[in-house]
This record gives structure tokens, C-alpha cells and sequence, in this order.
């Protein structure tokens, strides 16, 4: 097991090469790379409604010299094979580079946001598991009984709606009509002039609408896969048997049951990583939530391609973590689990 | 507390009204605290000295290698029988009863990307309040009386059309924001800082380069220069209005190949009222821009009674409907309604707020020249570069419907290429209208003259009738759909591309489209700019190939209209240049590779009942109704308001046109 683990951490660098040499070649070859962007922005009108204007070019007829002068500037002036060895000469040293537009440097941008796709993440996750795990053993104890079917309905009906649908209600009624909850933000704009106390209650203030939706979807199948497989573990021989032999039915479920049905759950553990670090594009768009999913949205849309790079790096980084930390949780609940 | 404190009032009583939210939070864990906190951002260290750094002294040798271009003479040099002009004569356009103060709560559907006024990403939506509005020149255009200017920067002026030369009085009042004097070296030194390419902005440096626009600056003193043009045009001050600008040396110690990433994220220092202090730079969330208390022009015949705000606060909002939403709750205290869904559908002339009179709608018409939207056609494709293939399409788009369905006929058809620019337009040209008979017969002259199975016609030898069209707006795909719809009744198909922004935008630049549906930006000028678009050194290159990367999007190259294009860009004279444009238009018209699309003539705007505006709303050239800053807020009539909606009290509604400039044209 050991091998196969080390197999896995040594599998993780050339991995994460073919992954971003295969999308560092792709936005070379895409349209509209920085140079058109900057041409665009000086010559198109605006289209809302033909109105706008103003700024007129000046003239766009450039040089050969100047036009390469300018690749060189977005550093578009080398194959992208040589510009990616470089990149990742660069990587290596810890160094993600700057971005193409905001001119700050990519790490110092991605590391101001994982703070929030943390808190996002990790309230996702110790929510999901807090409240689900024990919700599909009560279901599962429960199963056909009334507390099931209603608990069946409230969460197949989450299911049934999309994040960031819910977002875009929440944020109409609860938020801007009702005046309940901010509209927007990580927390607001006069944060940092707040005890502490009023910073808590800010955060979590705005947390509620954005951590609802991203609990939405999640609930229904943990919830699910928690209690179907127990439900297919109370109903296996050796837990018959254990009851027949005299153990009560709580010491079965808990003690029998429950560690069995945990494994499946400890299978897709590793996939949280994931949403821990990318969170929901659209949920952070919704809510203008700066965070690392809405980072590489905008990035991607404005094509600033440093910034595309670190943070498909990290979130690669993070699944491929993500996925070793879920087969370590699997062999850990299933000692009958060896990897090879 | 502290919401008063900066003015945002509305969250303070929002957050005392929802108290019992706030048990939900006590699961807090004290580390997710450090989550939210917002890092201030580093304060750009200002000059207050007023001395160069490494920089100047690179200007000065730069000016003593080009002594043709950078001049030093003395008072003595000015000619002594010179009659300064300072346009006394004009009326101010600001209103007396303008009222200083309040905080002014705006939004932007995305975070400015540099505080930099130069390079790349600096012609934001946000540089406006940098530079374009907020900042000053030697002269800038009148908004009320077109082809005049009233002083700024410059006390007086006086025109030396024989040199080709224009002799600015700097007014010596006139300083930055950091309290720095605005001399004449500031002056030289713009030109130094443009013709280098470390700004990153080639356009620029081509424009600036010696001898290509500007042939000369003269100091004479402090306080007075001269600069010579390389064609005195009637309009020449328009050479001035926007380009000709101080650039401080003091804050631009350093010039050098880092200049972009040195100075991303720094405030230059204006010449304006409005400062962007370090502390509102709230990176991806919220910046704003604050009133000097003492500015330099707070006094001065058609500055005063201008930038009546205290603070100006840019929210990122980055969806239009939710900005709508905070501005019906008051977060906002102003909001654009120009796109028809948000006048007629989305804060409707019935909605609560507008009836109970506490936001107000305003349609403001406004002349000036009109983005060219329009259907451009590559000539250098096939079935295109045909003239009776062009002829009819032009008749086969049914733009009118597609102008009352998707802008429910809010827009105008616009007729020619060359909109808004007055006396130089030429009114008498028409577009063609949607004539399904017109156009079988053009494309019958060019050998279309049977339909195929699907309709549409071909010629003897099977070619069909097929063109594509590029699209890169969102907005705009019903509208090219229901051209595409209609087109095939009169046997065109019509194939939409619908593509990004961008990759439309690269596709056109490198002329790889047939059709595309796009618009440029135009200036307020005096007369439309051909040369651009529609001279043969914007076309093909030597080889004879489509030239990628200028705007001459319809491959146009015709020896007579060169020959015409570069007399009126030579031209002196104001009938000649009157006759060459309305001529150059008609033949435009005739060529038929531009069909006009539509525009608008006017802008509208949802006010909050406490904004306060001149007579006549606003000024007969504008943008936006804050283009000029002459509009304030009552904080009585807000407080007014606001306890109003808590007692459930109204107002009248007011929902109002102000057509005094609206143009037929």
C-alpha cells in the first residue's frame, strides 16, 4: 500500500504538466489574446443601445515592429512550447507570475480569494457531513416513516434546483426586496471599522443566502448515499446475525452497520477538495462573492491567461490531492481495502 | 456610527433591523474572522515638492536632441501685437443654484483594472473619473455651443493659423491635486512621456511622434507656451481638447520599460476636483473618488458650481439587474434606463417607486455624432465584392422590424454612415427600406434569378445566395436573427455567426468576416473622420491583400476616394470640407458595403427624487447626465424622502422628456 501511494504522490507532478501544458497551448491558439483585447477596448462602441461613444481610435494602422514590440510586452512573442517551459521554470520556483491586466502577481490574487473559497468550502463541508450523516442514519433507521418522507421531499426538492437558481431568488427577495439579508459581498464594505464581534456577525450575516445555495445540491446525496447503504448493511446477513446473537439493534447500526456504510462516503470525501478550493462561479457571480471560483471565471472571459494558469494549477492541485485523500479515507474505514 | 460616518446611511438601519439575524452568526469561529478582513492598500507616496527625478533629467536631454521639436525662448519672443482670446463671450452652463456636498452612490459592472491613464486596460469605463471628465486640458469643447471652447487649464489663447501655431496663457492658478503648481515644463515633459514607448501604447506614441501631429512646443515662460500643428485645420483645437494635457515629472520620478507595473495601481496626480485616496482602492469590491476641498477651479468662470459631490462611491455590481434592484432600494442614487427592457419592462412608468414619485425618470436628448452602427461588408469576398449583390442586401434587412422587435422601437434607423454630425452629415441620403421587390431585382442584375429548393436563390452555375454574418453582442442576436428571417423572403440566406466579443472583434481586425453587425466609437468633432475607415492605405497591404489590424472594414480602395480623402484631410476650408464630406457619404451610400443600422439620440436616466439638475436638465452635447458634473443632491429633500417611505407617504410622479436638442437628423 505503501508503494501504491507513493506511486500516486509521484504520478501527481507529471500529471499536473500534461493538464497545463494541454491549456497553456489552448490559449495560445484561442482568439483574442491581451493585444486584441487592448485594440478592442480603444476602437469598438459600446452596445448598449448605440449610445456611448467617445474615445475614438486613433488610428489603428500599427507597425510590424510595434505589434511584435507589443506581443513581446504580453509575452506572446515565443512558441508556446518554449513560453511554457518557461512558465513552469517559473512555477517551480514558487513564482506564478503577474497578471495581464491588473499587473499584480497571480499568487498574491489567488491567495487573497482562497481565503474565502476556504470559508465557503469548509462550511460546506462540515455542514454537508455534520448535518447529513446523521440525517441518512435517521432516515435509514426511520426508512417509510413520516419524519423520511418529509425529509425525502424537503431534500429531493433541493436537489431539484439548481445553486445558482436559488441564488438569483434569494438574492431578488430575501435579500433586495425583503431586506432581510446584504445582496452582496464577503462581508461589507465597512468591515474593517467593526469590533470583533461585528465582523462575526457580518460574516455569517452574509454567509447565509451563498452557503444556502451551496448546501442545496450537496445534501440530497450524502444524505442518500448515507442512508441507502446502511440501509443495504442492516439488511446484510452479519448484521441479522449480530441481532440474532443478542446485540441490540443500536450497537448493530452503530457499531456494525455504520462503519460499512461510511466507506462509500469516504470514496467521494476527496472530491470536497475540489469545491474547497474553485468553489461555484456562479454563486460567487450572484452574490459578487470575490473568491477564487469567480477569479478564474473572470480571468477565462478576460482572458487573462497568467491567472487562468495558477488557478487551473491549484485547483488541479487540490483534486489531485483530494482524489489520494479519498483512497487513504477508503483503506482507513475498509481494512479489506489494499491498493496495489 | 460609523455607517454615518461614511455615509452610508441606509446599511445603518438595515443592520439595526435585522438584530435578530444576528444570533445566527454566534457559531462563529474566531479564525473564519481574519477571512473577511480587507487588507488596506499600500499609499502611493506623493510629491508634494514638486521636483523631478531621474526622469525629468531624461526629458531634458530628450529636448536637447530635438531642439526642432522642444523650444525654449523668452517673453520677448511672443509676438507683441497678439490678441488673446478667452471666450468671455460664452455662457457658463453650470447652475448657481448647484449645491455643494452628499455622497453620490454609483455602480460598475466590473473593477477598473489600473489607476493608470495610460496603457494597456486604462480606457476604462473608470477613467473617466481619472482623467476624461474629471480632468483637465488647455481648452475643452463647450457642451452647449458646438465648435467652441472655453478655457480650463489656459486663461486665454490666441490662433496663429499663418504658423499653424497656438499660443496658450496658462492660467497660474491652475494646480495639481498634491498642491504642485501646473507649469509649462509639464507641458514639454507630455510630449517627452508620449513619444517614449515604455506607456505601452503604441497609438499614442504614433499620434505624439514628432512631426506627425504636433511639430513644435515653445516655452516662453512659465506660465505661457506655443505649440505648432502639422495641419491647422478650422477644428484644430480639437488637437487640444483631449491630447494635450500636463503630465506631472514630480509624480513620474521613474520612467522607464517597468512604467505599466510600476504605476498600475497608483493616482495620478489631476488637475481635477476628485482624488482617489489609497484607502478607497478596495481591490475587486469598491473604489471611489473624493472632492478636494480646496480645488484650484472652484472660482473659475465655467468650473464653479461644477463637481457638486463630496465623494462619489463605485460599487461592482456585476450584474445590470441586481444593480437595478440596489438602486430601487436607494443603495444607488442613480441608474441607467437607455436599454428598452429596463425603460418599459424592468422599472416601468407604473412601478411603485416611480408613481409614488420617489424615483424619477428622465429622457434627455442629446446631439452629438452617433456610434456607426451598421452591417459592414467585406468587398473582398466573393458574392460581396459584387455591387448588386450589396445593393440587394440592403434592401432585403428588414432593420426597421428588427428595431421595433427587439428595441421596441426606442431606437432610430439610422440612414447614413456619418451620423450627428450636423451641417457635415449629409441629410438628404436615405437608407434603402426593406423592399423584398428592390432587392430580387439587384440580385437578379448580379445573376441570382432562380430559387433553389430551400428558396433561395442561385445563380445559373448553382452558386446560392449565401452570406454570413459575424455577430459578437449578445444583445444583438435576436436582432440579427430576425434579419436573417426576413431576408429569405427575398431569396438571401443569411448564415449568423455568433461568436465572443473578442474573437468577432479578431476576426473582423484580421478581415476574415463577410458581414459583420459592429459600431465604432466617434468623438464629438466637428466632421466625420473617412480616412480610417475608408482610404486605400487602410485596406490593402502592398501585396494587395485585406491589411489586417485597421478599420477599414469593408476593403474599400478606390483612387478617387484617396484623392478625395486626403484633400479633406488637408483641407483649410470649412465649405470644403462640408462638400467633400456630404459628397464622400453619398458615395458611401452608394457603394453600398455599409448598411446603416440604427442609433439613438437621446439617453435616459432613473434619478432618486433628492438629485437636484439645471434647467433644461442637461447640456446640449453629453454623454451620460454626469458627463459635466452639474447636477447635486438635496440632503433635505432626501431626508424628506426617506421619511416619506417609512410613512408610507408619496410624491407626484414625475416622469419627464427633455427634447429641446432633439436632432431630426
Amino acid at each position: 500500500m505503501r508503494d501504491y501511494f507513493l506511486r500516486r504522490i509521484l504520478l501527481i507532478p507529471p500529471t499536473l504538466i500534461g493538464v497545463t501544458m494541454i491549456v497553456f497551448a489552448i490559449t495560445r491558439f484561442v482568439p483574442g489574446g491581451p493585444f486584441e483585447r487592448m485594440m478592442m477596448t480603444a476602437q469598438m462602441a459600446a452596445a448598449e443601445g448605440g449610445g456611448g461613444g467617445g474615445g475614438a481610435s486613433r488610428g489603428a494602422a500599427l507597425s510590424e515592429e510595434q505589434i511584435e514590440n507589443m506581443k513581446a510586452y504580453f509575452g506572446l512573442d515565443k512558441p508556446w512550447y518554449v513560453a511554457y517551459v518557461h512558465w513552469l521554470g517559473k512555477v517551480v520556483q514558487g513564482d506564478l507570475g503577474t497578471s495581464n491586466i491588473y499587473n499584480d502577481s497571480v499568487w498574491s490574487m489567488i491567495a487573497e480569494r482562497l481565503k474565502v473559497s476556504f470559508f465557503y468550502g469548509g462550511l460546506t463541508l462540515i455542514i454537508t457531513y455534520g448535518v447529513c450523516v446523521p440525517l441518512g442514519v435517521v432516515k435509514a433507521i426511520k426508512h417509510m416513516s413520516f419524519t423520511d418522507n418529509i425529509t425525502s421531499i424537503v431534500i429531493f426538492s433541493g436537489y431539484a434546483v439548481p445553486g445558482y437558481v436559488l441564488g438569483s431568488l434569494l438574492v431578488v427577495y430575501p435579500a433586495a426586496r425583503w431586506e432581510w439579508f446584504p445582496m452582496d459581498g464577503f462581508v461589507s464594505y465597512d468591515f474593517e471599522y467593526m469590533t470583533f464581534w461585528e465582523q462575526v456577525k457580518d460574516l455569517f450575516h452574509h454567509a447565509v443566502l451563498p452557503l444556502s445555495c451551496y448546501l442545496i445540491g450537496s445534501f440530497a446525496f450524502v444524505t442518500l448515499l448515507m442512508k441507502n447503504h446502511l440501509l443495504e448493511n442492516l439488511a446484510a446477513d452479519y448484521v441479522r446475525t449480530a441481532v440474532a446473537k443478542g446485540v441490540s439493534f443500536k450497537r448493530a447500526v452503530f457499531k456494525h452497520a455504520l462503519r460499512n456504510s461510511l466507506i462509500p462516503i469516504a470514496t467521494n470525501f476527496g472530491q470536497n477538495f475540489t469545491i474547497f478550493v474553485t468553489g461555484s462561479f456562479l454563486i460567487e457571480s450572484i452574490f459578487d462573492i470575490d473568491g477564487l471560483g469567480l477569479l478564474g471565471y473572470t480571468s477565462t472571459l478576460e482572458r487573462d491567461y497568467p491567472i487562468v494558469m495558477g488557478v487551473l494549477l491549484i485547483s488541479s492541485v487540490f483534486m489531485l490531492v483530494g482524489n489520494l485523500v479519498g483512497d487513504a479515507l477508503v483503506a482507513l474505514a475498509d481494512p479489506r481495502v489494499r491498493f496495489k | 456610527m460609523i455607517f454615518e460616518k461614511l455615509g452610508l446611511n441606509f446599511l445603518s438601519s438595515r443592520f439595526r433591523k435585522r438584530a435578530w439575524m444576528n444570533s445566527i452568526a454566534i457559531i462563529a469561529s474566531f479564525s473564519l474572522v481574519g477571512c473577511g478582513g480587507g487588507e488596506k492598500e499600500e499609499a502611493p507616496a506623493e510629491s508634494v515638492s514638486g521636483e523631478g527625478g531621474a526622469s525629468l533629467e531624461e526629458a531634458k536631454a530628450y529636448y536637447a536632441e530635438h531642439p526642432e521639436f522642444f523650444t525654449f525662448a523668452t517673453p520677448e519672443d511672443i509676438p507683441a501685437d497678439i490678441d488673446w482670446e478667452d471666450s468671455s463671450d460664452l455662457p457658463e452652463f453650470a447652475s448657481p443654484e448647484a449645491k455643494r456636498g452628499g455622497i453620490l452612490f454609483d455602480w460598475q459592472l466590473s473593477y477598473p483594472r489600473t489607476l493608470r491613464v495610460i496603457g494597456p486596460d486604462s480606457n476604462s469605463a473608470f477613467r473617466r473619473y481619472l482623467l476624461d471628465d474629471y480632468g483637465f486640458r488647455v481648452v475643452q469643447p463647450h457642451p452647449n455651443v458646438p465648435g467652441k471652447y472655453y478655457p480650463a487649464l489656459a486663461e486665454a489663447w490666441h490662433i496663429d493659423w499663418e504658423n499653424k501655431r497656438v499660443y496658450f496663457k496658462l492660467d497660474p492658478k491652475a494646480t495639481y491635486s498634491d498642491g504642485v503648481k501646473v507649469t509649462a515644463d509639464d507641458y514639454l515633459f507630455m510630449f517627452y512621456f508620449m513619444q517614449q514607448s515604455f506607456h505601452q501604447e503604441p497609438w499614442s506614441t504614433n499620434w505624439y511622434r514628432i512631426g506627425e501631429t504636433y511639430t513644435n512646443i515653445t516655452k516662453y515662460d512659465d506660465y505661457t507656451i506655443s505649440i505648432d500643428v502639422k495641419e491647422a485645420k478650422p477644428d484644430i483645437f480639437r488637437l487640444f481638447e483631449e491630447d494635450v494635457r500636463p503630465v506631472p515629472s514630480h509624480h513620474y520620478k521613474v520612467y522607464d520599460e517597468n512604467f505599466t507595473e510600476m504605476y498600475q495601481w497608483t493616482f495620478e496626480p489631476t488637475t481635477g476636483p476628485y482624488v482617489v485616496l489609497p484607502d478607497d482602492v478596495k481591490k475587486g469590491r469598491s473604489i471611489a473618488v473624493t472632492r478636494l476641498d480646496k480645488w484650484w477651479g472652484d472660482d473659475k468662470r465655467f468650473l464653479r458650481n461644477r463637481f457638486n459631490f463630496d465623494k462619489r462611491v463605485f460599487k461592482t455590481i456585476r450584474d445590470m439587474d441586481k444593480a437595478l434592484e440596489a438602486f430601487k432600494k436607494g443603495e444607488l442614487d442613480f441608474f441607467g434606463l437607455t436599454l428598452p427592457e429596463f425603460w418599459h419592462l424592468k422599472l416601468p412608468n407604473d412601478a411603485q417607486e416611480v408613481q409614488n414619485g420617489y424615483i424619477h425618470k428622465i429622457k434627455f436628448y442629446t446631439e452629438k455624432p452617433r456610434p456607426n452602427w451598421g452591417i459592414w461588408m467585406n468587398k473582398s469576398k466573393p458574392l460581396l465584392d459584387n455591387h448588386d449583390v450589396r445593393v440587394g442586401i440592403a434592401y432585403a434587412l428588414n432593420l426597421d422590424l428588427a428595431i421595433d422587435q427587439v428595441f421596441r422601437g426606442d431606437y432610430e434607423r439610422a440612414n447614413s454612415w456619418g451620423e450627428g454630425y450636423g451641417e457635415y452629415q449629409n441629410k438628404d441620403i436615405k437608407a434603402r427600406p426593406f423592399d423584398i421587390d428592390l432587392a430580387m431585382e439587384s440580385f437578379a442584375k448580379a445573376g441570382f434569378t432562380k430559387r433553389g429548393p430551400d428558396g433561395i436563390l442561385m445563380r445559373e452555375d448553382g452558386t446560392r445566395l449565401s452570406i454570413e454574418l459575424t455577430n459578437g453582442r449578445p444583445n444583438l442576436r435576436d436582432f440579427v436573427t430576425i434579419l436573417k428571417e426576413d431576408a429569405q423572403k427575398a431569396g438571401l440566406e443569411i448564415r449568423i455567426k455568433d461568436l465572443d466579443l473578442m474573437t468577432a472583434f479578431k476576426q473582423m481586425q484580421e478581415k476574415n468576416h463577410e458581414m459583420a453587425v459592429t459600431a465604432y466609437n466617434v468623438s464629438v468633432e466637428l466632421y466625420p473622420r473617412f480616412f480610417d475607415f475608408y482610404h486605400s492605405y487602410n485596406a490593402l497591404t502592398p501585396d494587395g491583400d485585406p491589411k489586417p489590424t485597421t478599420n477599414n472594414l469593408t476593403i474599400t480602395a478606390y483612387p478617387e476616394w484617396d484623392e478625395m480623402i486626403d484633400r479633406y484631410r488637408e483641407s483649410n476650408d470649412l465649405e470644403e470640407i462640408k462638400e467633400i464630406s456630404l459628397k464622400l457619404q453619398e458615395l458611401i451610400h452608394e457603394d453600398a458595403a455599409f448598411i446603416p443600422a440604427f442609433k439613438t439620440t437621446y439617453y435616459r436616466v432613473g434619478l432618486w427624487r433628492w438629485m437636484r439638475y439645471p434647467e433644461g436638465f442637461d447640456t446640449r452635447v453629453s454623454d451620460s447626465w454626469d458627463q459635466f458634473g452639474i447636477m447635486w443632491m438635496d440632503p433635505e429633500v432626501k431626508e424628506e424622502t426617506m421619511s416619506a417611505m417609512r410613512r408610507g407617504e408619496t410624491f407626484e410622479p414625475v416622469i419627464e422628456t427633455f427634447d429641446q436638442y432633439h436632432s431630426t437628423n
